[in-house]
């Protein structure tokens, strides 16, 4: 990832990376410093067990001109070598092609649905605010009813917190 | 072509060299560059183990990315690109190739790492 970092900085080479994170990886970009400046993209995504695997294969093109596909055989390993499976090596312009659009396809999907959660919360928080807002003039204008039922000489009053209530509504 | 037993090309080497199981040789210049072309005057010449092997790795990974000498030749008569995709079935090839693309990239790299321990294995543990 410093590698990646370095080619970002000094040759301004485009760097995108999909990945999921969990807080190690995180605590790992926080330290390099890997933000979304100098070219350098992280997207990242959640990977729960229940969902589908988004892949299972270490995808890597660069410069739309080349491809590494790499299957991983078991990713509890801890060497490289080891979690390794076959590779496939391509400079076939069709082949490299379609990884960029599957790499690109996924970006926009977790983008998309990074906007979705987002948008998701804002509406569960516009819901509750909405709500309190009602709520409490509300609850004041069944209470003062209440209260002119049994206090009519403070009529005027509290009609005056009434209208005041029903105004915030 | 009957005298060599497999040609690939690969554009961009800038310097010609060889390199056997215990032996390195280069011209020490281009001999291009003059006009019109002279005989070598000059060569590197190494029997040094490490060197060999750093020459010989230089070779691997120029042969990996070379295309198949036939295939660039039917190119060249239909006047198109094919390119190639071989399978890769030794992983240190693999780890190799990749470190490569990456520092030869100009312009972009684009890469998905599936898991967090994908994560974890290509930045700390090389």
């Amino acid at each position: 990832m410093s590698t990646l970092k370095v080619k970002s900085i000094n040759e301004n080479v485009s760097i995108h990376v999909l990945t999921t994170t969990n807080d190690s990886v995180n605590k790992i970009l926080l330290d390099l410093g890997v933000d979304d400046k100098n070219n350098f993209t992280i997207t990242p995504f959640e990977f729960k067990s229940d969902q589908i695997n988004v892949s299972s294969v270490t995808i890597l093109v660069v410069d739309k001109r080349e491809s590494l596909v790499i299957e991983k055989i078991d990713d509890s390993k801890d060497n490289i070598l080891d979690a390794m499976g076959l590779a496939t090596y391509s400079t076939s312009k069709p082949t490299v092609l379609s990884y960029v659009n599957i790499f690109e396809g996924l970006s926009k999907q977790l983008t998309l649905y990074d906007h979705l959660k987002t948008h998701g919360r804002m509406q569960e928080e516009f819901i509750n605010i909405a709500s309190h807002e009602l709520r409490t003039p509300t609850q004041s204008i069944l209470a003062y009813s209440d209260l002119l039922e049994e206090h009519p000489e403070k009529r005027e009053e509290m009609i005056q917190t009434i209208k005041r209530n029903a105004l915030r509504l | 072509m009957k005298y060599f037993r497999e040609i690939r090309h690969l554009d961009g080497p800038k310097a010609n060299f060889s390199v056997s199981e215990s032996e390195y040789l280069a011209p020490s210049a281009m001999t291009q560059d003059f006009e019109p072309p002279k005989p070598i005057e000059q060569i590197i010449y190494s029997n040094v183990k490490d060197i060999v092997d750093q020459q010989k790795y230089v070779f691997e990974s120029f042969w990996d990315r070379a295309v198949l000498g036939e295939q660039r030749i039917r190119e060249i008569e239909e006047g198109k690109t094919l390119g190639k995709t071989e399978v890769i079935r030794i992983p240190s090839k693999t780890k190799d190739l990749f470190i490569n693309l990456v520092k030869l990239a100009k312009e972009e790299i684009l890469l998905l790492l599936p898991t967090t321990n994908a994560f974890l294995r290509s930045t700390i543990r090389g």
